[in-house]
């Protein structure tokens, strides 16, 4: 994969790119248009830190 | 005031696992020995209280967290007694949580769990090997088959879907990512994450040669490469956040993003405390000036004194190169204690500087090209 300078996505945001073939970046992009709220609760905060 | 997000309860301060990495055990801090061993429930009752009140005097919710030590060395009557007195003063909208390496986790607790809406996470490095290379009992011995038997226990539960919120790995950078993106797929957990090693400037984390090498920017654009190209991928948390910062978006993971997380640690003796991974950087770092305690302060009053707020800044990055860094938008200059150095504080990037530079390159590698294709 060739390296390429993608500042672009940041200045352009979520809405200025095309639909993309990967399953996850499909998701995120979408989850990204819509705010999913409910991701919040799924990635609940218990993943932030090691445990024993 | 720095609004509270995460109420994070140690409610037992021992542990039955003994992992060599333990940032609480096995880093320098002591101050788990002044603790007793379980919450009592003068401590519960008094916890009950004051949530109670920081909730309606903050006017937002936050999320209890439930660690330790081992959180399940509670007890199953003492855990069913916390959460029943915790909901009698908290809204639905808190949340309950709960982060256990599994080993005790049994039907009766699940029972309990189930009843309070309670959302397990469970530890697990990945296959046997590397999991029992460092999470080890008390005897010496691999505890990864308890936790695999947890995992199995949690799926088959009439109520899984909402007991099981996922699996928290702490990254082998010596490990092959291809091997243990397979085995967390295999589990059939609905998320995973993965966790650096904890580390700083002055104590290297595991498996880095120097602050310049990217030992686990490799292992983690390794990672990244399996996600996105499989069809059907668990979701990985820290993966997703940083590419949904990337997008435009905003992350939740503490220590991503330039987003404040809003933590505060409640010792199992009632003790209020500052995030407690700084337990890994400079000694007795998570404690205030003088010792509060939900016995005898005020939460809310805490949470809203000079000095939380002070250590609320702290957790921002404030060293030149993260302030001028192209990157910080989705770095967010990493974990304040992977900042640490004795000579300049906090004021460092993170120890994974260049390996949060490679992975990003990486995700937006992954963006251009996948743009490309459907172009």
């Amino acid at each position: 994969m060739e390296q390429r300078d993608t500042n672009e996505e940041r200045a352009g945001g979520v809405d200025s790119l095309p639909i993309v073939d990967s399953a996850t970046l499909a998701r995120l992009i979408d989850e990204v248009r819509h705010d999913e709220v409910t991701v919040g609760r799924a990635y609940d905060r218990t993943h932030n830190r090691h445990n024993r | 005031m720095a609004a509270i997000d995460t109420v994070l309860v140690k409610v037992a301060s021992r542990c039955n696992l003994d992992c060599t990495y333990c940032y609480v055990y096995n880093m320098g801090d002591d101050g788990w020995r002044s603790q007793p061993k379980r919450m009592s429930e003068a401590t519960i009752a008094a916890l009950a209280v004051q949530l109670g009140s920081l909730v309606e005097r903050q006017g937002r919710p936050f999320s209890i967290v439930l660690h330790g030590g081992e959180p399940l060395l509670l007890g199953e009557g003492a855990l069913d007694s916390l959460f029943a007195r915790l909901r009698s003063s908290l809204p639905p909208a808190c949340g309950f949580h709960l982060q256990t390496n599994g080993v005790l986790l049994n039907d009766g607790l699940l029972s309990v769990f189930a009843r309070h809406g309670v959302g397990i996470s469970i530890s697990i490095d990945g296959p046997e090997a590397t999991h029992d290379r460092f999470r080890l009992d008390l005897r010496g011995r691999g505890s990864h088959a308890r936790v695999m038997a947890a995992i199995e226990r949690v799926r088959a539960h009439p109520q899984a879907a909402k007991l099981f919120s996922g699996l928290l790995a702490v990254i082998d950078p010596d490990t092959t990512p291809s091997d243990v993106y397979a085995f967390f797929k295999s589990t059939g957990a609905p998320s995973v994450d993965f966790l650096y090693r904890d580390g700083n400037h002055d104590v290297l984390p595991y498996g880095k040669a120097s602050v310049d090498s990217t030992e686990y920017g490799a292992w983690m654009s390794g990672l990244l490469d399996c996600y996105l190209a499989d069809p059907a991928p668990p979701r990985i948390r820290v993966l997703d956040d940083m590419i949904k910062l990337l997008l435009g978006g905003t992350a939740r993971k503490e220590g991503i993003g330039v987003s404040d997380f809003g933590i505060v640690i409640i010792e199992t003796d009632g003790t209020i405390a500052k995030n407690d991974t700084l337990k890994s950087s400079a000694g007795e770092a998570d404690r205030f000036a003088t010792t509060k305690s939900i016995h005898d302060a005020d939460l809310f009053e805490v949470c809203n004194s000079a000095e939380f707020e002070n250590y609320h800044e702290a957790q921002r990055p404030t060293s030149p190169a993260c302030l001028s860094c192209p990157e910080l938008r989705v770095c967010g200059g990493g974990m304040p204690a992977h900042r640490w150095s004795a000579a300049a504080g906090y004021a460092n990037p993170s120890v994974f500087c260049a390996d949060q530079k490679l992975l990003i390159a990486r995700m937006r590698q992954w963006i251009s090209a996948q743009a490309r294709s459907a172009a």
